[in-house]
């Protein structure tokens, strides 16, 4: 028996399919665009033909993140911040704090010991700290957002970038390209800024071991070294942290369908 | 001759000398869509319930005759000096609150109002008897003894008024008599079945009229009380009645003696008494809304939840912005917390 969770964010709409002891059989990634009901169906339907079954065979689906209430399919919705707590505990049951760099917002969510969402914290509606930040200087530099973690890594000058906006920012970034500044020192101080958020958000509910990144952003090595660094801990990134959302909601998927 | 209408901003302004001159007060609650007014005038950064009240009145002027504010906060103070300055056909007023209820506060209050009366009665040309203010004193109060009716029935009940029925009696206090009030009360009882196990919230900020959070809650599954600190419960409880006083001197005491809003300085015992509320009422789970760029509700609210957190009570603060829309990332806030409840 298979069990779906979908999860729609403003980037990525990323499905993933478990069977009842909640091994992933089936993920996909695609585009988020437009039209939620259509990726939602489309990214579906791509998972089940993975495994050779049909959107009707799925038990139980659930859906998350920001489109979730657009989902045709979904027997129920859940909250993105209780589906990756969820994910991340299942993938890792040390983990205590969650940290997601969503493409408009971020969070940072603690657990209790039992897995359960004791606390969480949001990012207010602002760019700056986001996904799309990282997006808009890629943009900016001219560099696949997909070489930013290996080019921050042989950074060696630090460039630091003072404005706390992203829209400053983005001028901030092409000063620093006029100055002549290295690109990849420029990258390392971008991932610094957008930590910065994400530090204060962590040490705000309290920093503790037992780190999990999720998220597309959690890709990036870059921006994981600065974090290590600056919370002096390390932080476990599962293999394929763009899915632990929809993870999390198969998890759910599974546990209502009995109900 | 048409009832001339003032719009007001704040529960410190008494309804009683109005009446009495022949005035209707509003309190200024809708929404305005447009902010061409409020971005030429107000710095992006005030209070977003200042501004919309400005974009509001400059699309409504010919409604309004009057405006009067109080100097509780400092976006009032700036709202007073754009509209005197835009609004100059206009009768344009502040009153000067003092922040706590000693004697000499009482006395102060009562020559601001004496003041305030004169101002009046020179520009809407009337003239405020003795027997005008008695007879408006004594409406006003009936209706507050209704209000007080109504809460006491719901108090006895440890129950309370949910957000739509709250709204309804803010808007239509005036008109109700005491079996419309019983009726509403049969309406909420049969309400109250059908959320009977849903978690107990408690909604509480300053300017909550625009209640799309309130709705939100109760679509997610939620039962709600309001706490609205600058509605306060003036109109529940100011019920009191003295013999040969001057009714102004009546005003100043009651009007300085109302629970703890938003012109109390002593913030711990606002906060207190929104404990009080919460364990009165058997809340489970606190929202606490402020508005954007509101620093007098910032301030508060990080104090509330020192107290919030010593009587382990869960609770969430919503920033938000006076307006109809309800963010996603708002309401994902609302239901990721609702979940850990559950």
């Amino acid at each position: 028996m298979y069990y779906a969770g979908i999860d729609i964010g403003s980037e990525s709409t990323d499905v993933v399919i478990v069977n009842e002891n909640l091994e992933i059989v089936s993920e996909v990634i695609e585009k988020t665009g437009a039209n939620h009901m259509k990726i939602s169906e489309t990214a579906l339907k791509k998972a089940c033909d993975n495994i050779n079954c049909k959107i009707e065979d799925l038990q139980y689906i659930v859906g998350t993140g920001y489109g979730r209430k657009n989902i045709k399919y979904a027997s129920k919705n859940i909250t993105e911040i209780t589906c990756h707590a969820k994910g991340a505990y299942n993938l890792n049951n040390k983990c205590r704090i969650i940290i997601d760099i969503g493409g408009q917002d971020s969070k940072v969510i603690k657990l209790g010991i039992n897995g359960k969402v004791f606390n969480f914290l949001m990012n207010e509606k602002c760019a700056a700290g986001t996904g799309r930040f990282l997006e808009v200087m890629s943009r900016v530099l001219n560099v696949d957002l997909n070489d930013f973690g290996k080019l921050s890594l042989t950074s060696k000058e630090d460039v630091k970038l003072s404005s706390m906006c992203a829209v400053f920012a983005e001028s901030e970034v092409i000063s620093k390209i006029a100055e002549g500044k290295k690109v990849e020192d420029i990258i390392n101080g971008i991932h610094n800024s957008i930590c910065n958020r994400i530090v204060a958000m962590v040490e705000k509910i309290g920093c503790e071991e037992g780190i999990v990144m999720t998220g597309g952003v959690a890709n990036n090595k870059g921006i994981i070294k600065v974090l290590e660094n600056r919370l002096r801990t390390s932080i476990y990134v599962p293999c394929n942290p763009q899915i632990v959302g929809a993870y999390g909601a198969a998890i759910s998927a599974v546990e209502n369908s009995g109900k | 001759m048409s009832i001339n209408k003032i719009a007001v901003f704040c529960n410190s302004v008494p309804d009683e000398i109005l009446l009495a001159a022949g005035l209707v007060s509003e309190k200024i609650e809708d929404i305005s869509l447009n902010h061409d007014i409020s971005n030429k005038y107000l710095a992006s950064n005030l209070c977003s319930y200042s501004k919309n009240a400005l974009d509001y009145l400059s699309e409504n002027k010919e409604n309004y005759d009057g405006m009067i504010f109080t100097n509780t906060c400092h976006a009032m103070e700036v709202l007073y000096e754009i509209c005197r300055e835009i609004f100059e056909d206009k009768f344009v007023y502040i009153i000067d609150v003092p922040r706590n209820r000693k004697d000499n506060s009482v006395n102060y209050f009562y020559k601001v109002l004496t003041d305030f009366v004169k101002s009046i009665e020179a520009y809407f040309k009337v003239k405020i008897s003795e027997d005008d203010l008695e007879k408006a004193y004594l409406k006003i109060n009936e209706m507050n003894k209704l209000r007080t009716d109504m809460d006491n029935i719901l108090s006895d009940e440890k129950y309370y008024v949910q957000s739509v029925y709250q709204q309804r009696i803010q808007k239509e206090y005036e008109k109700m008599n005491i079996q419309q009030y019983r009726r509403l009360y049969e309406e909420i009882l049969e309400r109250k079945k059908k959320y009977k196990n849903e978690v107990r919230i408690m909604l509480c900020g300053s300017n909550l009229a625009p209640l799309k959070i309130a709705d939100c809650l109760e679509e997610i599954g939620g039962e709600i009380v309001l706490y609205d600190f600058t509605q306060g419960s003036r109109r529940y409880s100011r019920t009191n009645t003295y013999k040969n006083i001057d009714i102004i001197e009546i005003i100043s005491i009651n009007y300085l003696n109302k629970p703890y809003g938003t012109m109390t300085s002593d913030l711990k015992l606002r906060a207190k008494q929104v404990i009080e509320n919460i364990k009165k009422y058997n809340i489970q789970l606190v929202f606490l809304s402020v508005i954007k760029f509101c620093s007098d509700e910032v301030f508060f609210s990080a104090l509330l939840t020192k107290y919030l957190a010593k009587n382990n009570i869960p609770y969430l603060i919503l920033n938000t912005e006076y307006t109809e829309k309800c963010s996603g990332q708002l309401l994902t806030r609302v239901e990721a917390m609702l979940e850990t409840m559950s």
